[in-house]
C-alpha cells in the first residue's frame, strides 16, 4: 500500500516536470520569472494612470504616477526615473501647474542626459517647448523644439511629427508664416507616413487655423474638413469641436451664415455632451451674438434660457 | 507496361548510402533517447530528493476527539522545520479521530517521551499545521507506530467565543449604569441631594459661630468690667449663661444632621463597592482582551504582508499562464509603461488643452 503511495507520487512529478519542460519550451518559463516586483507594480500604476486620464481624474494619475517614480526610485531605475519625470511633467502642464511641470522636465532632461538616452532627451526637449508656447516664450520654444526635431530626425524617432507640430505653431504665434507652413507641410508628411493619425489631423488643424488668420479660407475650409473627417472616425470629441469652431470662424467670415449657425450649434452640442461646459458657455454666446445679427430674437431666447440652465447646473463658477 | 518505383531504383544506390548525414543514423537517435532518458531520469531524481521522495520516514499516531482542522496531507512541523505531513485520518471503534503522521526519519531523534503534537494556525487565519514539541532528551526516542498527545491550540474561533462574555459583561455594565432606576444613578442623585443640604448646613454652623463668637465677645466685655460692676455681674453672667444655652440648643440638630449624612454616604459607599468590584474584574478582563488583541494585532500585519505576496505570486502565475502557448495566442499583447502622448494640437483655453 505504501509502495504504490510513492510509485503514484513519483509519476506526479514526473508528469509535472514533462509539463514544466513543455511550458518553458513554449515560452512560459522565462515570462514568469522576468518581470521583477518593482516592474509589475509599475506596470499596474501605468495602466491605472492611464485610465485616470481618460475620465480627465487628474489628480488620481499624478499619485499613481508619484507611486511609480518613487518606486523607480527606490530600485534606481533611472530610465524609469526620467519616464515618470516627463509624464508627471505633462500632466501639470495639462492643468496648468507650469511651475511644477517645468522642474519635471528639466530634472528628466538631466537626467536623460547623464543617461545618454536620446528619446528622452527629445522628449523632455519638446515638452519644454510646449511649456514656453503656454506662457509665450515663443522665441525658447522655437530653441527648444528645433533642438527637439534635430535628434528625431537624427535618430529617425517616430515623435518627429508630434515635435514638428508643436514647431510650427511656435513660428505662427512668432508670425512665422512661411517657416509655420513648411513646418506644417513636412509634419503632414511624417504623420502620413507613420500613420499616426491624432497627430494628421492635428496637422491639417493647425495648417487651416494659420490658412484663416491670413484669409486663405478656401484652403483653410478644406483643411479643416480633413480634420475633421478624421477626428470623427477616432472619436475624439474635443477634437471635432474645434474642427467645427474652426469651420465656423471660416464660414462666418466667407458669409455664409446658415452653415456657420450649423458648425457653431455642432460644436456647442459636442462641448455640452462632453462635459466641457465653459466652452459650451462660449459657443452660446456666439450663437446669441449670431442670432442678434440675423435679427432671430426666438432663438436668442431660447439660447439665452439655456445658457441660465447651464449656469445654474455647474454653479455659475465656471 | 513500365514498372514505376522498383524498376526505377534497380541499379542506382540509396541516398540513405550517398548522404553523410545517415551514416551512423541508428547510433545517433539511440544516444540522443539516452541522453534524454538519463536526463529526465536526473530531473526526477533531483526534484526527488528536493522534495525529499527518497527519505526514509516513521509512523506515529495521535489520536483526538474532533477531527476540525485536520487535513489530510497537511504540514507536520518541528520547531518550524517541516518534518512530515498528515498522512491519514480515521475514526477509531470509539468515534474518535486517529491522525497518522509520516515523519522522516531523520529528525526521529528530537521526537522523544513528552514530545506534545498541537494542532495550530500560521498566523491569525493561517493554514493549520501540526506542530511537535522536541521531547525530553534524556526519555526514550519514539519508534515506529508510537502515539503521541494531540491538543489544540485556541484560534480565531476561541478568541471570538472568549470575547464574547467580556463583551456582554460590558454591555450589562453600561445597561446597569445607565438605567435611570439603577443603583448608579440612584446614588449619583442622592449624592446630589447630600451636597446641596451639605451646603445648608455649612451656612447654619457659620450663623452658629458667629453667635458664638459675639458670644465671647460680650463674656470679654464682662470680665474687663467686672472688677467695677460685680452687681451687673451677675445679671451678665445670667445671660452669657442663657445664650450658651441657646447655642448648644440650636448645635443639636447640626448635630443630628450631620450624624444623618455619615450613616447616608456610609450605605452610599456600601453599595458602591460591588460596582467597584464589578468594574474591577472587567477591566481585568479588558486588559486580557488588549493584550490578545495586540498579540493577534502584530499576527494581522503578518498576514496582510503574506496575502501581499500571495496577491503578488497569483498575478505571477496568471500572467504566466496569459504568456503561455496556447493562451498567449488569445490574449492581447502586454503594455508596458510608456511615454503619455504629447499633443501636437494648438492651444485651447490658454493651458495644454484641458478645460
Amino acid at each position: 500500500m505504501e509502495g504504490s503511495g510513492y510509485r503514484l507520487q513519483l509519476l506526479s512529478f514526473l508528469l509535472l516536470v514533462l509539463c514544466g519542460i513543455a511550458m518553458s519550451g513554449c515560452g512560459g518559463g522565462p515570462v514568469v520569472s522576468g518581470l521583477s516586483k518593482v516592474e509589475r507594480r509599475v506596470g499596474g500604476l501605468h495602466r491605472r494612470s492611464v485610465k485616470a486620464l481618460e475620465r480627465n481624474d487628474y489628480r488620481m494619475a499624478l499619485a499613481y504616477m508619484r507611486e511609480s517614480l518613487r518606486l523607480h526610485r527606490s530600485v534606481d531605475d533611472r530610465h524609469g526615473e526620467a519616464l515618470d519625470l516627463i509624464n508627471i511633467g505633462r500632466v501639470s502642464l495639462k492643468i496648468g501647474r507650469y511651475g511644477d511641470a517645468e522642474n519635471m522636465f528639466e530634472e528628466a532632461l538631466r537626467l536623460a542626459v547623464t543617461l545618454n538616452d536620446t528619446v528622452k532627451i527629445s522628449e523632455a526637449t519638446a515638452s519644454l517647448g510646449k511649456l514656453r508656447i503656454l506662457q509665450h516664450d515663443y522665441g525658447e520654444a522655437i530653441d527648444r523644439l528645433t533642438s527637439a526635431v534635430k535628434m528625431d530626425k537624427d535618430e529617425r524617432y517616430a515623435g518627429l511629427g508630434t515635435h514638428l507640430n508643436l514647431l510650427g505653431i511656435a513660428y505662427r504665434h512668432s508670425e512665422r508664416y512661411e517657416d509655420s507652413k513648411r513646418t506644417f507641410k513636412e509634419a503632414m508628411e511624417v504623420n502620413e507616413r507613420s500613420g499616426k493619425k491624432e497627430e494628421l489631423a492635428n496637422s491639417y488643424r493647425n495648417l487651416a487655423n494659420l490658412l484663416f488668420e491670413h484669409g486663405e479660407l478656401k484652403e483653410a475650409e478644406r483643411r479643416y474638413r480633413e480634420a475633421l473627417d478624421i477626428d470623427s472616425r477616432l472619436e475624439r470629441g474635443e477634437k471635432i469641436a474645434e474642427d467645427l469652431l474652426g469651420l465656423y470662424e471660416v464660414y462666418y467670415a466667407s458669409e455664409d451664415i446658415e452653415s456657420a449657425e450649423d458648425s457653431l450649434k455642432r460644436a456647442y452640442k459636442v462641448h455640452l455632451n462632453g462635459g466641457f461646459y465653459r466652452r459650451a458657455l462660449r459657443d452660446i454666446d456666439k450663437l446669441i451674438s449670431l442670432y442678434k445679427t440675423k435679427g432671430d430674437q426666438v432663438s436668442v431666447d431660447i439660447y439665452s434660457s439655456e445658457k441660465e440652465r447651464i449656469l445654474g447646473v455647474i454653479g455659475g463658477n465656471r | 507496361m513500365p514498372s514505376y518505383g522498383q524498376g526505377s531504383v534497380e541499379g542506382m544506390d540509396r541516398l540513405e548510402d550517398r548522404d553523410p548525414r545517415f551514416r551512423h543514423l541508428e547510433k545517433k537517435v539511440g544516444a540522443f533517447v539516452f541522453i534524454i532518458i538519463v536526463g529526465l531520469m536526473a530531473v526526477v531524481f533531483l526534484v526527488g530528493r528536493e522534495k525529499d521522495l527518497f527519505i526514509k520516514k516513521y509512523t506515529l499516531y495521535a489520536t483526538t476527539d474532533s477531527g476540525t482542522g485536520l487535513i489530510r496531507g497537511m504540514p507536520v512541523k518541528l520547531s518550524g522545520f517541516k518534518i512530515g505531513r498528515v498522512k491519514e485520518l480515521s475514526l477509531d471503534e470509539v468515534a474518535r479521530v486517529k491522525v497518522v503522521i509520516e515523519a522522516n526519519k531523520k529528525y526521529q531523534q528530537w521526537i522523544r517521551r513528552g514530545s506534545v503534537a498541537r494542532l495550530l494556525h500560521e498566523g491569525f487565519i493561517g493554514k493549520s499545521v501540526i506542530e511537535i514539541s522536541a521531547g525530553d532528551p534524556s526519555g526514550p526516542v519514539l519508534e515506529e507506530g508510537d502515539e503521541l498527545p494531540l491538543e489544540k491550540a485556541r484560534g480565531v474561533e476561541e478568541l471570538v467565543k472568549e470575547m464574547k462574555p467580556v463583551l456582554k459583561e460590558v454591555s450589562g455594565i453600561i445597561n446597569y449604569v445607565n438605567d435611570p432606576k439603577g443603583d448608579v444613578k440612584t446614588t449619583l442623585r442622592n449624592l446630589k441631594a447630600v451636597s446641596s443640604e451639605l451646603s445648608d448646613i455649612g451656612e447654619r454652623i457659620d450663623a452658629t459661630l458667629r453667635g458664638v463668637s459675639t458670644t465671647f465677645k460680650r463674656a470679654d466685655n464682662f470680665i474687663s468690667m467686672m472688677d467695677e460692676h460685680v452687681e451687673p455681674m451677675a445679671v451678665d453672667a445670667k445671660a452669657v449663661i442663657g445664650n450658651l444655652e441657646s447655642a448648644t440648643r440650636r448645635l443639636e440638630p447640626i448635630l443630628d444632621s450631620t450624624s444623618k449624612i455619615a450613616s447616608e454616604v456610609e450605605g452610599l459607599t456600601g453599595r458602591l463597592m460591588p460596582i467597584t468590584e464589578r468594574t474591577e474584574k472587567v477591566l481585568e478582563n479588558l486588559d486580557a482582551l488588549t493584550g490578545s488583541l495586540a498579540v493577534r494585532g502584530s499576527e494581522i500585519g503578518d498576514m496582510i504582508e503574506q496575502s501581499g505576496e500571495l496577491i503578488y505570486e497569483g498575478a505571477d502565475m496568471v500572467r504566466g499562464i496569459k504568456q503561455s502557448w496556447p493562451v498567449k495566442l488569445m490574449m492581447p499583447p502586454e503594455e508596458k509603461p510608456g511615454l503619455l502622448p504629447i499633443d501636437g494640437a494648438d492651444i485651447v483655453d490658454g493651458i495644454g488643452g484641458s478645460e
